[in-house]
């Protein structure tokens, strides 16, 4: 390993979150000794992310200024749609930064009706959002119609539970063929079962690739360049 | 009708399918027809919980959505506001989400303002606002909503807000509702909060996202209400225990018309393309 000083603060860190999410005595921390520490980090290291999550966002808006910046400057492929996000983001954080229209200072309210930030946030990024959602229906819509056929025994079972709950979930289902509770059932059964089963695998993945990266075995940690 | 025109109910252009929609769902949108609904299994537990809490009893909602999933969420939010203040249940909004300050204000915009015009902020309500953090923002409020808000969104600090006065942490809420409509969301709620804490956790989520939170249910999840329908379900809770207090026809209810109608048409194209290939499979196997 090239680097071992972040190896050693993750896995140092990352013991000691372990620890305190399983032993963590009741306190605040101030009793002092290893329980204390366990205590004290228990309570304040969330609290640091809070921090990190600054330099998170000042990292980000600098990265994209950067990329987004470069590919406008060399004229590369679909430069424009680069020009259009730096303004938007340009736009944005200086109206946000400014509190323009609203209440000023550092307290003041970015949501306030009269601010500027809200005006964007009702006229520009809410219809855009609901115009990308809604089109999703129309997807689904011809999705469905090609996906749910009954080719097999399978697609026959996939085809009825997708008929059973569009049907479940809509009061003309409910009123004519009271698919309501067998809508319900499949929610709670069959889907309960699989869900579990997927999460419990996923659970055990995260953990082992959680200790291979406290013990330094995950490659593309710890700095060795991968 | 020939074989092919059997096939041709199996490779219908997706264009016909956007269109028919389209037009069926700005009909029902224009006629606007009302279906009542009937609070469910999922939602009752939701809604006698807040029922059965005392006035004055701090309740949280977390208003972990964006515009785009605002349809489905949103009237939740509203219909779980309307109870609270008819409760006289202080609400607090936060949210996982940067756009989260801005759902909360459209609830008071569009809710709390015309609706209850009494209501005073910081007295019936307060507006605690985004943090970033996710399920580490929620592992720091446990013990202490101080640790990570110094104040409302509107300045005040939060030992000024009377409708914090019974708060210090997040234990000292009568439920906490997340309103989630994917990460961080209702997940982490329940990992590090409902889980690790003692207070009563319930949840909303969009349709997409509702079958990941059934094994939750009931034991990890007082209850949750499933996209369009879990809200119309509980503003039919509301139309039958304080009709003369909320709108007869609320946000849900109304989409639930819309909704209906596309989901007709598309159990419709499943049908018919299942038809041309049922037919269209006998005919061949006749042929033979």
């Amino acid at each position: 390993m090239k680097r071992p000083t972040p190896q050693i603060l993750l896995t140092g860190v990352a013991l000691i979150l372990v620890v305190a999410a399983f032993m963590a005595p009741p306190g605040d921390g101030s009793s002092g000794g290893f329980a204390g520490a366990v205590t004290y980090a228990d309570r304040h290291f969330s609290s640091w992310f809070g921090i990190l999550a600054v330099f998170a966002f000042l990292l980000g808006g600098a990265s994209l200024l950067r990329t987004h910046g470069r590919r406008v400057r060399e004229r590369k492929a679909d430069w424009h749609y680069s020009a259009v996000t730096l303004v938007s983001f340009l736009a944005v954080l200086i109206v946000g930064f400014l509190k323009l229209g609203g209440p000023p200072g550092l307290t003041g309210d970015p949501t306030d009706a009269s601010s500027w930030l809200t005006t964007i946030f009702d006229s520009v990024l809410s219809p855009l959002h609901a115009t990308l959602y809604s089109l999703l229906a129309f997807y689904v819509a011809s999705a469905s119609y090609r996906a749910f056929r009954a080719r097999s025994l399978e697609t026959s079972v996939l085809l009825g539970a997708a008929l059973i709950v569009l049907l479940g979930r809509i009061p003309v289902g409910v009123t004519l063929f009271r698919f309501d509770s067998l809508s319900l059932w499949l929610l709670k059964v069959p889907n309960t079962a699989g869900q579990r089963a997927l999460m419990i695998g996923v659970a055990l993945g995260v953990v082992a690739l959680a200790v291979r990266m406290v013990l330094g075995l995950e490659r593309g940690r710890g700095g060795d360049g991968s | 009708m020939s074989g092919s025109r059997f096939e041709a109910l199996q490779s219908i252009d997706r264009r016909w399918i956007f269109l028919a929609l389209a037009v069926a769902v700005i009909a029902a949108l224009v006629v606007q027809p009302v279906f009542r609904d009937s609070p469910g299994e999922l939602v009752v537990p939701i809604f006698a919980a807040i029922e059965a809490l005392a006035p004055g009893t701090p309740v949280l909602i977390s208003l972990d959505y964006s515009p785009s999933s605002a349809p489905e969420l949103e009237p939740m939010a509203a219909a779980l506001t309307r109870h609270c203040l008819i409760r006289g249940l202080p609400v607090t909004y936060l949210s996982l989400w940067p756009t989260g300050n801005h759902m909360a204000g459209r609830i008071v915009e569009r809710v709390i303002g015309p609706e209850y015009p009494d209501a005073v902020e910081g007295r019936e309500w307060v507006t605690l606002g985004f943090q970033a953090g996710g399920e580490l923002l929620v592992h720091a409020l446990l013990d202490s909503l101080g640790s990570r808000f110094a104040a409302d969104v509107r300045g005040i600090p939060l030992i000024e807000i009377p409708a914090l006065a019974q708060v210090t942490g997040l234990n000292d809420y009568g439920i906490v509702v997340s309103l989630s409509a994917g990460t961080p969301g209702l997940k982490e709620w329940v990992l590090y909060g409902g889980d690790v804490g003692a207070f009563p956790l319930a949840g909303g989520c969009t349709g997409v996202g509702a079958p990941q939170f059934f094994p939750y249910y009931p034991r990890q999840l007082l209850g949750l209400m499933a996209a369009l329908k879990g809200a119309a379900e509980y503003e039919a809770a509301l139309n039958d225990d304080y009709a003369d207090r909320v709108p007869r026809v609320m946000q849900a209810t109304r989409g639930m018309g819309p909704q209906t109608v596309a989901h007709l048409v598309i159990v419709a194209f499943i049908l018919l393309g299942n038809a041309g290939l049922f037919i269209g499979e006998r005919r061949k196997r006749g042929r033979r």
